[in-house]
């Protein structure tokens, strides 16, 4: 499976995706001029990832020393509303990947006093059954 | 060559901006590219500023959802002319930043306009969150693009203190302005 990468711009996030070194970290200023062109394909990609993972644990399903865990690392300095919609989506399919079984959390770094970014983790945390982790920076 | 009466005319007006506590303003056209610019302004001034993060990053949410919610449903009264857009951002006290924005929609929209800002001022915040939890869950985008958060999250972050008017200027136009008050402490 190929690496997302996508640097950072004025308006737009880092994604650094691997699945080969799983790392997967996203993070910047986000309010994209065409936000539905920015989010699908990040979107896509953990669909993409799902059957990756769901076809390694079939293969290693007699495998009793196979554990795979993932984590998501986000570090948002802002997010316009629009934005606040995508990356919803985006950790709903990271919640997704926790079927059957856990594999997926999150780490939600926000910068110290950032109240506002700590908000938004909170507001995620509650919506979805995934663990969740906030962080101050 | 500018005259002395001219010199004077400047110098009085700059005299009023400052007396307004003016922080920016501008009128014309809102394209992306002034969006960032007019938020790159405010930025330079948050840095600047003894504000705590908090406040500066609750201020630029403020401003950017106005501005998207511009470009999203901002209607040209001539298209040869659409220098509607109109945004003041001043520091009223100590404890209040004010921010007006003002644009043209056309009828339909203002109606819309005048029902869901007159709902969502009812609102308590945790009204407003929910509301806000409930778009999201819905996950719907509107033809523009929005997925309805721009103003609530104007409302949740001004504490719902925010007033708006909508002028007739023919049948078909009407020119809105959203007026914002900005807490500048205890955000």
């Amino acid at each position: 499976m190929k690496n997302l990468q996508i640097e950072k711009t004025e308006d737009c996030p880092s994604v650094y995706f691997s699945f080969h070194e799983n790392v997967y970290k996203m993070g910047g200023d986000s309010r994209p001029e065409n936000p539905k062109v920015f989010y699908e394909p990040v979107i896509s990609w953990i669909r993409e990832l799902k059957a990756h993972l769901d076809f390694e644990a079939d293969v290693n399903k007699d495998n009793p020393n196979y554990k795979k865990e993932l984590i998501f690392e986000f570090q948002f300095d802002y997010l316009n509303s629009i934005s606040i919609k995508f990356i919803y989506d985006l950790i709903k399919e990271i919640d997704a990947l926790n079927e059957p079984k856990p594999i997926a959390k999150v780490i939600w770094h926000y910068n110290e006093g950032d109240e506002l970014m700590k908000e938004n983790g909170e507001d995620y945390a509650h919506m979805v059954k995934l663990e969740f982790i906030l962080k101050e920076v | 060559m500018i005259t002395m009466q001219e010199k004077v005319e400047s110098y009085e007006l700059c005299k009023k901006i400052e007396d307004l506590s003016v922080i920016l303003s501008y009128h014309g056209v809102l394209t992306k590219t002034m969006t960032n610019k007019l938020l790159n302004i405010y930025t330079q001034y948050a840095e600047a500023s003894s504000l705590n993060i908090t406040t500066k990053k609750v201020v630029y949410s403020i401003l950017d959802a106005g501005m998207e919610n511009v470009l999203k449903y901002t209607t040209s009264p001539h298209s040869t002319d659409n220098k509607s857009f109109t945004l003041l951002f001043q520091q009223k006290s100590n404890d209040i930043f004010s921010l007006t924005i003002g644009n043209y929609v056309n009828s339909e929209t203002a109606e819309f306009l005048k029902q869901y800002l007159t709902k969502i001022k009812s609102h308590s915040r945790p009204e407003l969150k929910e509301l806000i939890e409930k778009n999201l869950r819905k996950g719907e985008l509107s033809e523009e693009g929005g997925a309805g958060l721009g103003l609530l999250i104007i409302a949740m972050h001004s504490n719902n203190d925010f007033n708006f008017n909508l002028i007739e200027t023919d049948k078909k136009l009407h020119y809105f302005i959203l007026e914002i008050s900005i807490p500048t402490k205890k955000l």
